[in-house]
């Protein structure tokens, strides 16, 4: 197994550590898809996730927001160890995104925002009923942030449109706007800028430094490797499983065994090499 | 009028089973059990010389106590079968059906105590007394006699109109957008932190306490209860009222109840092909309009998930609504 490089030269800038993954461990029957992953987020840090496909990142991700119950391995939020609920997570202060959008499709973009406030209100069924004064406070509470999230991520004048009508760039923009109705500490987006284009991908990474200065630590799994270099203060490669690198994008970007991991020995689907790394390599030859 | 009464409290059934089904999504072919609990519980404590309890509260305690016992039921069948999902779940719940109807049937007395007096059931219960109120009695109201069953009609109009303002109430809620979660993408609603075994263990008790309501109603409408009212057959035919109107819809369930009560009583001549009739009914109704005679929006969205035209028009609507 390889060992995880600690980066204490990153780490006194930020905060406190928001995230403390340690020893995760995912097995399906006799596949090993995660392995021993060590993961510290600090806050006000964007963490990125690189790998091949079927590295395990998803994986990885499920363990950590509890959609997965790990193997082996601990999950801490701020200290306090996470149970392998994805309702306590959330609760907790951890939020995400999916690789395949999973909005609902068939309600507006507000009332998808409205969902995500829902773990942070209270109003049960008997205050519903009756229209207490509790329920019209959280309901137009409710609303405004919504709005507000809506306007945050761009999406302010969509609220009406049905989640299944908008553009897909939109549909990942209410995705994380979603997310952020959690209020969470710390959001995981999984692959943020697939099937983008270029302008798009730049509004992305826009959005996900605005997320960051409003105090939230994120992490992003990513292919786009320009994208994740650019945006990350440190990054972490999953190869088969295991934590091959971890460091700074310039670090990771030299690093000989992501090439390697990358570019693999011929045997590597052309379509699954991100663009970004063969310019990388272009760019080692070259000097 | 006495068939008018008869839609009504099927109409307050179908509805609160709208909520399980309608709402929250789930399928529940026991439903019937619900109404008859409440009604076993109205005819024990009626006061009927066959009633095998002897105590006889106000009707209002009646009332609330049949629901909770309905309700109860409901979180009783809910809990460890709302974790299984779809199919699953409708075979527990027809099942639990069978098992009401059963469980009514053997209370006799003979094996264990004796509380609903078996197949012979519990005949007899006296009409409803609110104060002096008797409501067997014909009543002048400026100068219209009101008879014992516009009586009922009249209770039982407030109690549709109870459970109509509790099902759109809930629907336009926090509790609703909940539900609509979890029919669209229940593992994304849970990742949200929605809490989706609660809010299904909500909506099965909530519709279990309303038919336990209509079912006390019922118990006294009806002068007796017996097993066999609370047949498989009946859920089914709930179901039907729904599925047929619209789920989800206030209006289209109400026309589903009033058609699929109505329709046997004046289709008598037709008795033995009715069934035959039904059938072809909602075979062709889940070809052609699968969301039913008055649809919902969202549920018209749902079952046409590849009908781009159809999403562009409702979001139209909803802009301008929102305007």
């Amino acid at each position: 197994m390889t060992v995880t490089d600690a980066v204490p030269s990153t780490a006194p800038t930020f905060g406190q550590p928001v995230l403390e993954a340690s020893g995760v461990t995912m097995r399906f029957g006799g596949l090993l898809a995660v392995s021993e992953v060590n993961l510290t987020v600090r806050e006000g840090e964007i963490v990125g996730l690189i790998g091949p496909n079927g590295a395990g990142k998803t994986t990885f991700f499920n363990c950590l927001t509890g959609l997965y119950k790990p193997t082996s391995g601990e999950v801490r939020l701020s200290g306090t160890p996470l149970p392998p609920k994805p309702r306590a997570v959330v609760r907790a202060g951890m939020a995400r995104t999916f690789q395949n959008i999973r909005l609902f499709a068939n309600m507006t973009a507000l009332e998808n925002v409205m969902v995500g406030r829902y773990c942070r209100t209270s109003s049960g069924a008997i205050t519903s009923v009756l229209r207490g004064p509790k329920f019209r406070r959280e309901e137009a509470a409710t609303r405004a942030r919504a709005q507000e999230l809506l306007d945050f991520v761009g999406l302010g004048k969509s609220s009406e449109h049905l989640a299944r009508n908008m553009p897909y760039g939109d549909q990942r923009r209410l995705e994380i706007a979603r997310a952020l109705a959690t209020d969470p500490k710390l959001v995981l987006l999984d692959e943020p800028t697939a099937g983008m284009n270029p302008q798009e991908t730049r509004q992305a990474s826009d959005l996900i430094f605005k997320i960051r200065d409003s105090g939230l630590s994120v992490v992003v799994i990513e292919h786009d490797m320009r994208f994740i270099f650019n945006l990350c203060d440190r990054v972490l490669c999953l190869v088969r499983g295991e934590a091959l690198v971890e460091g700074t994008p310039a670090e990771v970007q030299s690093d000989p065994r992501v090439i390697e991991a990358y570019i693999g020995t011929g045997e590597d689907d052309d379509d699954d090499e991100p663009a970004g790394v063969r310019d990388v390599v272009r760019e080692e030859d070259q000097s | 009028m006495s068939i008018a009464t008869s839609v009504l409290v099927f109409a307050a059934t179908a509805m609160g089973l709208n909520i399980v089904v309608g709402l929250a999504g789930l399928l529940d072919l026991g439903y019937i059990a619900f109404l008859g609990s409440g009604a076993y519980v109205a005819a024990t404590m009626s006061g009927s010389a066959f009633a095998t309890i002897g105590w006889k509260p106000p009707f209002l305690v009646v009332v609330l106590l049949g629901a909770c016992v309905a309700a109860t039921l409901g979180l009783i069948i809910g809990s460890p079968t709302l974790r299984v999902s779809g199919d699953y779940l409708a075979i527990v719940t027809l099942g639990f059906g069978e098992i009401f109807r059963f469980a009514m049937f053997n209370l006799d007395g003979n094996n264990g105590p004796n509380l609903t007096n078996g197949p012979n059931g519990i005949p007899g219960i006296p009409e409803l007394q609110i104060g002096s109120f008797n409501f067997g009695d014909t009543h002048d109201l400026l100068g219209i006699p009101i008879s014992r069953f516009s009586n009922y009609y009249f209770v039982l109009l407030v109690l549709v109109g109870l459970v109509i303002l509790i099902f759109s109430r809930l629907n336009n809620s926090r509790i609703g957008r909940g539900w609509i979660a979890i029919r669209e993408d229940e593992k994304a609603a849970e990742a949200m932190g929605v809490n989706v075994f609660g809010l299904k263990l909500l909506a099965f008790a909530v519709g279990a306490f309303l038919a336990g309501m209509a079912g006390t109603v019922k118990a006294h409408q009806d002068g007796a209860v017996s097993p066999d009212q609370y047949i498989f057959l009946e859920s089914a035919f709930l179901l039907a009222a729904i599925v047929l109107g619209g789920m989800g819809t206030i209006a289209g369930v109400l026309l589903g109840a009033t058609i699929l009560k109505l329709l046997p009583e004046k289709l008598r001549f037709f008795s033995e092909y009715r069934l035959l009739l039904f059938g072809l009914l909602l075979v062709l109704m889940m070809r052609f309009r699968p969301e039913g005679l008055v649809a919902s929006k969202r549920r018209q969205l749902e079952f046409h998930e590849e009908d781009e035209e159809l999403a562009v028009a409702i979001e139209s609507e909803l802009v301008e609504e929102a305007k």
